[in-house]
């Protein structure tokens, strides 16, 4: 409240006979284009079709728009602070007001997280809820879309815009499930598209996935290839687990009953890694730990785990005697070293996008196995 | 008037064509070089596809106003100037007050002059940006049509950009 604009400093008022003609609408934006936002959000006041206009989508992502970052340092039972840095001028950061979550009460400290960007806002989450900030506007929306599924030490997340339906979507991933929330709908969907990488084309083509028995229970916990042919698991309200394999098309072959007395709390990742002839099936699950189980009994053994902040990487493959000799590449002996190739099966999050791992074609060079690990996949 | 001397001196001088633009609205006449005001796309258009006599009426534009279009036109068509003396130039015409301003950017958008828009609504725009939004109204003619309520809602959405104005 310092500075009172002198209301005598508007130009005398011009005579009524060159009284203002109508301003074309076009004229209009262009002068507001120009002005600062600040202005342009008092200006909103002016009437409602300034306020329509300047809130347009369209107005706003036409005005000239600076490059910039914003820095989140958090700091353990203390208020975060976030800085901006603009790309254009001199880098120095500058800090910038925290959010407020609703009219008053200004985001403190709980958990701020900074998960995407787009068109100037920011999708964050702050005590486990959703919201869309703006930084230059300094609107904070609450996003009605529940966080309640999601974790959010281990999730990937992105946020997007869809000019062509002008529709907002935060894309939010845990270990193999994946969510799609429009900011229209304010539902989640969950995304699944299993893709093989095609050698022969290097491309990606997407593999039909089999139809979910429980329709909102479409999640994917684990891809394998078992006896070559490609074999997906999925979770069913968190307490059974389908296992389907492709054989003239996708065929049901047994349920894990005890999912939780597998996984645990959290399941997100389960690997069929080998059939045994007995009615058994190795598991790989939350890249932690081996069990087998066994589908007429009902029950499992553990048979490898690996300790609280390690994790176990395996890949099944076929032994064969072939060399790569020909190929021309130094040949390195290991005399002791892991049987085949080991495979990443670990999501990296990324502030942007969830970018689908790069997973390696069969390393034993045969066509014999044609299904390798394919992840979900987003494009732009 | 002074357009008959001028088309004498013309007929003299062929190479340097000119035209002559009236202003309807106190029909003053300013007689440019045909270069000078092809610069305003609304009198190409006219000139190419023969329209144009030998006088240019143009209406809605006083002659005060079109005094600065073609002051305006005239620097950007001296292939000599350079960009630090445009931009003086340009500064110089658009140091008006908020009115003429707004007049000039209607001719400019009427006479389709894209450079002289550009400078003209920035200046609109610098000179409009820390006014109180009331005045805003005043100045563009706009009727509020909130309810004081409404108003206010808007308001409060941005409350921070309000802070010391009334």
């Amino acid at each position: 409240m310092s500075t009172t604009v002198n209301r005598s400093s508007l130009p005398p008022f011009r005579p009524k006979v060159s009284l203002l003609p109508h301003i074309p609408e076009e004229i209009v934006l262009e002068i507001l284009i120009h002005l600062p936002i600040r202005s342009l959000l008092r200006f909103k006041c002016v009437c409602k079709h300034w306020q329509h206009r300047i809130s347009n989508s369209k107005f706003s992502l036409s005005m000239q728009r600076h490059r910039s970052m914003i820095i989140c340092k958090r700091m353990y039972r203390r208020p975060f602070n976030l800085y901006i840095i603009d790309n254009e001028e001199e880098a120095f950061l500058r800090e910038v007001p925290r959010p407020r979550q609703n009219k008053n009460k200004e985001m403190s400290v709980d958990w701020f997280q900074i998960l995407g960007s787009c068109n100037g806002f920011l999708l964050v989450s702050y005590s486990r809820k959703l919201y869309l900030w703006n930084p230059l506007t300094r609107q904070c929306t609450k996003l009605l879309i529940s966080l309640s599924w999601w974790d959010s030490h281990s999730g990937c997340t992105g946020f997007c815009y869809d000019s062509t339906t002008d529709e907002y979507k935060v894309v939010m991933g845990l270990g193999s499930v994946v969510m799609v929330a429009s900011i229209r709908s304010k539902n989640w969907s969950k995304i699944h598209q299993i893709v093989y990488f095609d050698p022969v084309t290097d491309k990606f083509v997407e593999v039909p996935a089999p139809r979910p028995t429980i329709e909102e229970w479409n999640v994917v916990m684990g891809l394998g290839v078992v006896d070559g042919s490609l074999c997906v698991v999925r979770n069913c309200e968190n307490r059974y687990a389908e296992v389907f394999i492709v054989k003239e098309s996708w065929t049901r072959m047994f349920i894990i009953n005890n999912l939780t007395g597998l996984c645990g709390a959290f399941k997100y990742e389960l690997v069929p890694l080998c059939f045994k002839k007995n009615g058994e099936v190795v598991v790989a699950v939350n890249g932690k730990t081996i069990f087998v189980y066994n589908t007429v009994e009902k029950s499992q053994r553990e048979i490898h785990s690996a300790d609280n902040y390690g994790e176990i990487n395996v890949i099944s493959y076929m032994e064969s005697l072939v060399s790569i000799s020909e190929y021309g590449h130094e040949e390195d002996r290991i005399e002791e070293g892991p049987k085949g190739a080991t495979m990443n099966l670990l999501y990296r999050p990324t502030n942007t996008l969830i970018e689908s791992e790069n997973t390696p074609m069969t390393t034993t060079g045969m066509r014999k196995i044609p299904w390798t690990f394919g992840r979900v996949r987003f494009l732009g | 008037m002074a357009s008959a001397p001028e088309n004498e001196k013309n007929a003299s001088a062929p190479e340097k064509k000119t035209l002559t633009l009236k202003s309807m609205i106190n029909n003053e006449e300013f007689v440019v070089d045909e270069h000078v005001a092809l610069q305003s796309v609304t009198i190409k258009n006219m000139v190419d596809s023969d329209c144009a006599g030998d006088v240019i009426p143009v209406p809605t534009i006083s002659g005060e106003i079109l005094a600065l279009v073609i002051e305006y036109c005239k620097n950007h068509a001296n292939p000599s100037a350079s960009e630090d003396d445009l931009k003086k130039a340009d500064a110089g015409i658009v140091a008006k007050d908020i009115y003429t301003l707004i007049d000039l950017v209607l001719a400019a958008n009427f006479l389709d002059i894209k450079g002289l828009l550009e400078v003209t609504s920035q200046k609109i725009a610098d000179s409009i940006k820390d006014l109180p939004h009331q005045d805003v109204r005043e100045i563009f003619g706009v009727e509020n049509d909130y309810t004081p309520e409404e108003e206010a809602a808007v308001r409060a959405e941005h409350d921070w950009a309000f802070e010391g104005f009334p």
